[in-house]
C-alpha cells in the first residue's frame, strides 16, 4: 500500500522495483510464449480449461437471449420460408432419386476399377463455447476436448462443409481455427479440373486460393475439396466454390455457414501409416 | 476505523473485477463471426484508465496485472506483451494523477488518447520485431479510433453507475474525503 504515501521515498523506491518486476515478469512470459509457442499453447488451454467454466453463468443466459431473439425473428418469415422449402423439397426429391442412381453406378464403377475410397469418416459433434473475442484472430472455443479423443489438426465441419482445423486441445475443449484466420492454410483441390491450390485466410470471408498452376483450367462455380496432402487433413471435404472477384482473383465462397456456427463436428482422421502412402504412390504411378 | 478503511478498498477491488469478468464475458459470445466486423474497443484499458484517474489509490497495480494477464489467456492473443506494455501506461497514469492532481476533462481525454496511441504503436513495433503475425493495419487504426471515441462513454459508467469520482478537494487529503462521496 505504499502508494498512498507519495512523499514516502523509501516506499516509493520499492514500489518502483516492485513494478518494474511486474513488467519484467509479464515481458520475460510473452518471450516462453514466443519461444516455445507450443507449450505455451498447451498451458493456455489448460489454463482455459479451469477458466471457461467461471464465465459459463455469464455466457450461458446471454447465449439463450440470443437464440431467444434469433427465434423471434425467424418466427415471422416461418411461413414464407415454409413455403419455399416445400417447394425445394419437391425438386429435393428428384435430386435424391438421381442421386442414388449415381451412387450405385458410381460404387459399381470404383469395384471394377479397385478404387480405394476414403475410410468412412467418423466425427465427433461439439458446442461452440465462445470466439475469439478479437476480430482480428477468427478462432473459437468448442466443448469437447482430449477426454473426447480429439486431436491437433482435425477438420471441422458444419452440416454444409468445411469451417477449420483444431489447434491446441485442452481436457474438456478444444479450440478451431477458421478457415478466414489470417494464419490459416489449407491444401485443397478444384473439381472438376483436379487442379491442386492453398487455400489461404485472409480474414474475409471468401478467402483467396493461391498457387494455382493453370488458371485457365478453373471456372466459377468449380467445387473445392480439401485434397488431403499432408495426411492429417480428411480429403474430398467441400470447402465451397470457385468465384472471381473485381480483380480476377480467385475466391472460395464457403458452403458452411459462418453467420450460424452453433454445433460442428470433428472429422477423425486416423495416422496413416507408411505403407498407406506407399500403396498411393504406386496407384498413382500405375494410372500414369 | 482502519477496517472501515480496509472494507471499502476491497469494494473497489471487488468492482473492478466484477466489471471486467463483465467485459470479458461479452467478448467471448459466440456471436455470429459475420457481426465480428464491428470491432470490439479495448474497453478494458479505458476502465483501468479511468479508474486510475479517479482512484489512483484504489487499484492496486497487481490486480491490473491479473485481469490482463487472464484477458490474454481466455482472448488468445500473445501472452504477457500487451500487459507489459500496458502496465507501463497504467502507471504512468497513476503517478501523474496522484503527483498533479485532478485534470480538466479535455486534458484526461488528451493524456489518455496519446497513451494509447503510444501504447498501441509499441506494441505493433514489438510484434513487428519479434516476427508475430499482427492484424492488418486499417483494422488496428479502426479499433484504435473506436477505443478512443468511446472513452467518454467509459467515464460516464464510471462515474454514474460503478461511482469511481474524483475526490473532492486535493489528491493528498487522502481517502478521509472519498467516504462522503460513496
Amino acid at each position: 500500500m505504499n502508494e498512498r504515501k507519495p512523499k514516502d521515498e523509501y516506499g516509493r523506491t520499492i514500489r518502483l522495483i516492485f513494478i518494474a518486476s511486474l513488467v519484467f515478469f509479464s515481458l520475460f512470459s510473452f518471450i516462453l510464449w514466443k519461444i516455445d509457442n507450443s507449450r505455451a499453447e498447451r498451458v493456455r488451454m489448460a489454463a482455459l480449461d479451469i477458466l471457461m467454466p467461471s464465465f459459463e453463468w455469464v455466457l450461458g443466459p446471454l447465449r439463450g437471449l440470443s437464440s431467444i431473439s434469433e427465434g423471434i425473428g425467424s418466427y415471422s418469415t416461418l411461413v414464407k420460408e415454409n413455403r419455399e422449402l416445400r417447394l425445394k423439397l419437391q425438386k429435393m426429391r428428384d435430386w435424391r432419386e438421381a442421386a442414388v442412381r449415381l451412387e450405385e453406378e458410381n460404387s459399381q464403377l470404383l469395384d471394377l476399377n479397385n478404387v480405394r475410397v476414403n475410410p468412412s469418416l467418423k466425427y465427433i459433434t461439439g458446442l461452440v463455447l465462445s470466439d475469439s473475442g478479437s476480430s482480428f484472430r477468427r478462432s473459437l472455443l468448442l466443448n469437447i476436448g482430449a477426454f473426447d479423443g480429439i486431436n491437433d489438426g482435425w477438420a471441422v465441419v458444419d452440416s454444409s462443409g468445411l469451417v477449420g482445423r483444431i489447434f491446441g486441445v485442452g481436457k474438456k475443449l478444444s479450440r478451431v481455427v477458421l478457415l478466414i484466420d489470417s494464419s490459416s492454410r489449407i491444401p485443397v483441390k478444384i473439381e472438376p479440373s483436379g487442379e491442386k491450390a492453398l487455400l489461404v485466410g485472409d480474414n474475409s470471408l471468401r478467402p483467396p486460393i493461391e498457387i494455382v498452376e493453370n488458371k485457365e483450367m478453373i471456372r466459377s462455380g468449380d467445387r473445392v475439396v480439401t485434397s488431403g496432402d499432408g495426411n492429417v487433413f480428411p480429403s474430398d471435404v467441400l470447402v465451397g466454390h470457385v468465384i472471381r472477384d473485381a480483380d480476377q482473383r480467385l475466391r472460395v465462397k464457403l458452403v458452411a455457414n459462418y453467420g450460424r456456427l452453433k454445433f460442428l463436428k470433428v472429422i477423425k482422421t486416423h495416422t496413416v501409416d507408411p505403407s498407406d502412402i506407399l500403396g498411393e504412390v504406386i496407384t498413382n504411378t500405375v494410372t500414369d | 476505523m482502519v477496517n472501515f478503511q480496509n472494507i471499502q478498498s476491497w469494494i473497489y477491488y471487488v468492482k473492478y473485477l466484477m466489471i471486467c469478468f463483465i467485459i470479458l464475458s461479452f467478448q467471448l459470445l459466440p456471436m455470429r463471426i459475420v457481426y465480428q466486423e464491428v470491432l470490439w474497443p479495448n474497453l478494458i484499458y479505458l476502465v483501468t484508465v479511468g479508474w486510475l484517474i479517479r482512484k489512483p489509490s484504489y487499484l492496486p497495480v497487481i490486480l491490473i496485472l491479473f485481469v490482463h494477464i487472464i484477458s490474454d489467456i481466455v482472448l488468445l492473443k500473445p501472452l504477457g506483451l500487451w500487459p507489459a506494455l500496458s502496465l507501463i501506461g497504467y502507471e504512468f497514469l497513476r503517478w501523474r494523477s496522484l503527483s498533479q492532481g485532478r485534470l480538466k476533462l479535455g486534458q484526461e481525454l488528451v493524456l489518455v488518447n496519446s497513451v494509447l496511441i503510444l501504447l498501441t504503436f509499441l506494441q505493433i513495433g514489438m510484434e513487428l520485431i519479434f516476427k508475430i503475425e499482427s492484424p492488418p493495419m486499417g483494422m488496428i487504426l479502426l479499433q484504435l479510433a473506436f477505443t478512443l471515441l468511446i472513452y467518454p462513454i467509459v467515464i460516464f459508467v464510471l462515474h454514474s453507475i460503478l461511482k469511481v469520482r474524483h475526490f473532492e478537494g486535493s489528491e493528498t487529503v487522502g481517502r478521509g474525503m472519498s467516504m462522503e462521496n460513496l
